[in-house]
């Protein structure tokens, strides 16, 4: 990972639920990278955090939940701490995101084609209604919609569900963003169109240089898709690295539990093995490893101490007490 | 049955075509109602309130098609008029309650906080106030005329407006289109009219249709009560007051009102449902 030339940083982003007499946090400490045309996969189980990672990095997050800590640079410009709105504004004009639910994301009561003309306008000002439209038809062929002209003049319900996605992806790029945040962008798919958007998103990546998060609970995808993983869990990144490292050699226990209940491993092996337990719910406190109740190799010094995210190999980093020594 | 159902229902061929005889019948009935409404000033009909004293409750004829009232008045006339006067009354108050209504509804559902927390205990107050009350008592304290009465009558049905407009708003503002559109920047502004207003219409229609069916009752019942409407003036709701006593000797002065009335409100009814109908179809 070229940290130097990272297009999206993210350092210690916490984030907390409000409530009545304090807050509980959701997500803790978070950091990571990413360069131009990378893809970075965020994996992790239903409220693992991953999906407020996602809305975090994008300023989208819902009511009462807050960002409590860290900072979100893009390109340079940073929001989080003490900067000013003008430079928070400018981090957030170079995030686009492309939402779980393609059937509630686009406006239901407006044509498809000044949907994307209007996110064009929004980005330059100056631009006039004709150019705009024009421009828009454009970006709708350009995620390889089919008679793109004609399209445009069609209002969502006409539109199949990748069909959709293909469109939010189009007013996603109209903005012009250096990064693309998706949050599991193919999960209310079918397969065969989730491959055909995943190729759309590849592309794309490639031909402008985005920087995409990729949120997703699907491993087998994201190992397939992505150049780096994020592991979450209950909150925390307890695993990161090349794709081919954290997958081939998984250091976390919970990364292991999670490859070995695939279907594809049953099949190797002949038998799935499901992980016990479940989640940690937002703010069940345990002073240890967040992931001890669900261990296999759980010791008393998980109980105790928190591990912190230490480094194995290049750009490989591990929250766990037992992978220090395992393989190296 | 070897009904197919098309999947792909278009959206454009015309609204006629899914609507049933019954909405279509209700559909049209008020739309002649307001063409009359509009267009009774122009049209080849005798003074309303021109009484023909040597010529009461006289029955059908060339002269008189719909017959002469109590006070020899040509009925025709005044049904026409008087509808004039009921629509525009009632309407009268939908503008006034959905001016009041709808942005405030709108804002609270948008912004929830203290905003909602304010509008709605002012909403909530308003609702306690019994709404002929109020009216019987601006009319003894203002005497502001039918005008008057309507734009209270339409402060008593804002709040009405304001909770459906709210409720259906709040449902609405979590839909993920709104965060996009948020996210490609559009202002609030933009959001509120381009995003949520289309989206809570069809919802918002049913109230207001449904209201302004309970306006033209509430005209009519407080012209009765001779607080709204004054006397000699036709609306459907003096007429009936003037002939209530005619039932009996000549049925024709007071049922061909009632019959308009009912007619129309019912009308709005089956309209307002039309769009519910429609909202859950989509």
């Amino acid at each position: 990972m070229a940290d130097a030339q990272a297009v999206l940083r993210v350092t210690g982003l916490t984030v907390e639920l409000d409530r009545q007499g304090g807050s509980t946090p959701l997500v803790t400490d978070v950091s990571f990278a990413i360069g131009r045309g990378e893809m970075v996969g965020m994996v992790g189980e239903s409220g693992s955090g991953k999906s407020l990672t996602a809305s975090a990095v994008a300023g989208v997050l819902p009511r009462g939940v807050r960002p409590a800590g860290g900072a979100i640079e893009v390109d340079g410009a940073v929001d989080g701490g003490a900067t000013g709105p003008a430079t928070r504004r400018a981090a957030r004009r170079g995030v686009a995101m492309v939402f779980q639910n393609p059937m509630t994301s686009l406006n239901p009561s407006m044509r498809v084609g000044d949907q994307v003309a209007e996110a064009i306008r929004l980005r330059r000002p100056g631009t006039s209604r004709r150019e705009a439209r024009r421009a828009a038809v454009e970006a709708l062929d350009r995620v390889e919609i089919t008679r793109p002209a004609e399209r445009a003049r069609q209002y969502p319900f006409e539109f199949s569900g990748g069909m959709r996605q293909r469109v939010m992806i189009a007013i996603a790029i109209a903005g012009e963003p250096s990064v693309l945040v998706a949050d599991e962008p193919t999960t209310a798919l079918d397969v065969t169109v989730q491959r055909g958007v995943m190729d759309l998103l590849d592309r794309l990546r490639l031909d402008l240089g985005l920087a995409v998060l990729f949120v997703s609970h699907d491993l087998a995808l994201v190992g397939e898709r992505c150049d780096r993983l994020l592991v979450m869990y209950a909150g925390e990144l307890v695993e990161s690295g090349v794709t081919a490292d954290v997958l081939r050699r998984p250091s976390h226990p919970y990364v292991r539990a999670l490859q070995q209940c695939t279907p594809e491993h049953a099949l190797a092996v002949g038998a799935l093995r499901p992980l016990p337990g479940r989640v940690p719910q937002a703010g069940e406190v345990r002073s240890g490893c967040r992931f001890t109740p669900r261990c296999a190799l759980r010791t008393e010094e998980c109980e105790r101490d928190h591990p912190a995210l230490e480094t194995r190999g290049s750009g490989h980093l591990v929250r766990c007490h037992h992978a220090r020594g395992s393989e190296e | 049955m070897t009904e197919v159902v098309a999947t792909g229902r278009p959206r454009s061929t015309g609204i006629l075509a899914g609507l049933g005889v019954t909405r279509a019948l209700a559909l049209g009935f008020v739309l002649v109602c307001l063409a009359v409404a509009v267009a009774v000033p122009f049209l080849p009909l005798g003074e309303p309130n021109r009484q023909h004293l040597g010529d009461t409750l006289a029955s059908y004829s060339a002269e008189h098609l719909l017959g002469t009232d109590q006070l020899g008045r040509d009925l025709l006339a005044r049904l026409l008029w008087g509808t004039r006067t009921s629509l525009f009354a009632a309407l009268t108050a939908i503008a006034v309650a959905t001016a009041v209504g709808l942005p405030f509804g709108m804002l609270a559902g948008y912004r929830r906080g203290w905003v909602e927390a304010a509008t709605g205990r002012v909403a909530d107050v308003i609702l306690t106030v019994p709404a002929l009350v109020l009216l019987l008592t601006v009319h003894a304290a203002l005497r502001s005329g039918i005008t008057g009465q309507m734009v209270t009558l339409g402060v008593v049905f804002a709040p009405r407006i304001y909770r459906v407009v709210r409720t259906e708003t709040v449902k609405v503002a979590t839909l993920p289109y709104l965060m996009a559109g948020r996210m490609s920047g559009c202002s609030h502004t933009r959001i509120l009219l381009r995003y949520l207003l289309p989206g809570i219409r069809a919802q918002s229609l049913v109230q207001v249709s449904y209201l302004l069916g309970l306006s033209l009752l509430i005209e009519a019942g407080i012209s009765f009560l001779g607080v709204g409407v004054e006397s000699p003036n036709a609306s459907l709701g003096t007429m009936l007051s003037g002939a209530a006593a005619m039932l009996a000797s000549a049925p024709r002065v007071v049922l061909i009102p009632a019959a308009v009335l009912s007619l129309l409100i019912l009308s709005l009814n089956v309209i307002g449902d039309i769009e519910s109908k429609g909202e859950r179809r989509g």
